[in-house]
C-alpha cells in the first residue's frame, strides 16, 4: 500500500499550525484603523470604494492604510521569530 | 513610465483598482523592472499567506439575521433628520413667542389669583363663617388660602399653558 504523498508528519504539522498562527497574531496586532482596512480588502475582498463607504473615510486614506498595514505586517517582529527555535531570526 | 511612478500604481495594480489604460503600462513596467515586478510578487504573496493563514470565521445564517435585525433597529431608533433650511431663527422667534405667552400668562395668572381669593372670602362671609372674613388670613395655618394659593393654582395654569398645552387648561383653576 502506498503512502499518502499529501500526509504530513506530526511535526511538520505542528510547525504549519504555529506559523499560521504567527501571522494570524501578526494581523491581530495591528492598529485597529490598519487592521480594518486590511481584513475588508484581503478577507473580505471588497473594493476600495466598498471599503471607504463602510469604514466612513476616503478612498485616499483606505489606500494609505493598506499599504501602512502592509507595510507593519512585513516588517512584525512576530514574522520575524523563528517558531522553531522561538529566537529572531 | 519609470519607478516612481510605478510606485503608487502597483499596490493598486495588485488589488485589481487600475483602469485597462493603467494597467496595460503597470504592465509593460513590471516586465522590464526586476524592482516593481519583485513588489508587485511580494503584494501576491502576502495576500495568498493571509487568506490561508489567517482565520476566517463565517457568520451562521441565525447569528447573520440577528445582526441585521440589530442594525435594522438601531436605524428605525436614529432616523436621520435633516436640518431645517427654512427658519434659521426659530429657536429666537420661538423663544420669544414663548416668553410673550409667558408674560400674559403672568398678568393673567395675578388677576385670577386676587379673584379667586376674593371669591373665596365672599363664599366664607355668606356660610357666616366669622374667622374667615378676610380672605388674607388663612383659617387653618396648614392650609393655604388667600390670593398666595389662588395665585399659585393660576401660575400652575399658566405654565401649563406657555409650555404649550394649546388651550387654557381650567382644571387647573378648580
Amino acid at each position: 500500500m502506498a503512502a499518502d504523498d499529501t500526509a504530513v508528519g506530526p511535526e511538520q504539522a505542528a510547525l504549519r499550525s504555529s506559523e499560521s498562527r504567527v501571522l494570524a497574531d501578526a494581523v491581530a496586532e495591528l492598529p485597529l484603523a490598519f487592521r480594518e482596512v486590511l481584513v475588508l480588502r484581503e478577507l473580505e475582498e471588497l473594493s476600495y470604494k466598498e471599503i471607504a463607504r463602510i469604514a466612513d473615510i476616503p478612498v485616499g486614506t483606505v489606500m494609505s492604510r493598506l499599504a501602512r498595514a502592509r507595510g507593519l505586517l512585513r516588517r512584525s517582529p512576530l514574522l520575524h521569530c523563528d517558531p522553531r527555535t522561538d529566537v529572531r531570526r | 513610465m519609470n519607478c516612481n511612478e510605478a510606485g503608487t500604481l502597483v499596490a493598486k495594480y495588485a488589488d485589481g483598482e487600475v483602469d485597462s489604460l493603467q494597467g496595460r503600462s503597470i504592465e509593460q513596467h513590471l516586465r522590464g523592472c526586476a524592482a516593481c515586478a519583485a513588489k508587485h510578487q511580494d503584494l501576491l504573496a502576502l495576500r495568498a499567506q493571509i487568506r490561508a493563514e489567517v482565520p476566517y470565521f463565517t457568520a451562521t445564517p441565525a447569528l447573520r439575521e440577528r445582526v441585521r435585525a440589530l442594525l435594522a433597529n438601531a436605524q428605525d431608533a436614529a432616523p436621520a433628520r435633516p436640518r431645517p433650511q427654512r427658519d434659521r431663527w426659530r429657536w429666537l422667534t420661538g423663544g420669544a413667542r414663548c416668553r410673550l405667552h409667558g408674560n400674559r400668562a403672568r398678568l393673567g395668572a395675578r388677576h385670577c389669583g386676587y379673584r379667586l381669593a376674593r371669591e373665596r372670602g365672599r363664599r366664607r362671609r355668606g356660610r357666616g363663617d366669622a374667622r374667615s372674613g378676610d380672605a388674607e388670613q388663612p383659617s387653618d395655618p396648614g392650609r393655604i388660602v388667600g390670593p398666595a394659593h389662588g395665585q399659585a393654582v393660576a401660575f400652575r395654569a399658566a405654565r401649563l399653558f406657555a409650555a404649550g398645552a394649546g388651550s387654557w387648561p381650567a382644571k387647573a383653576l378648580r
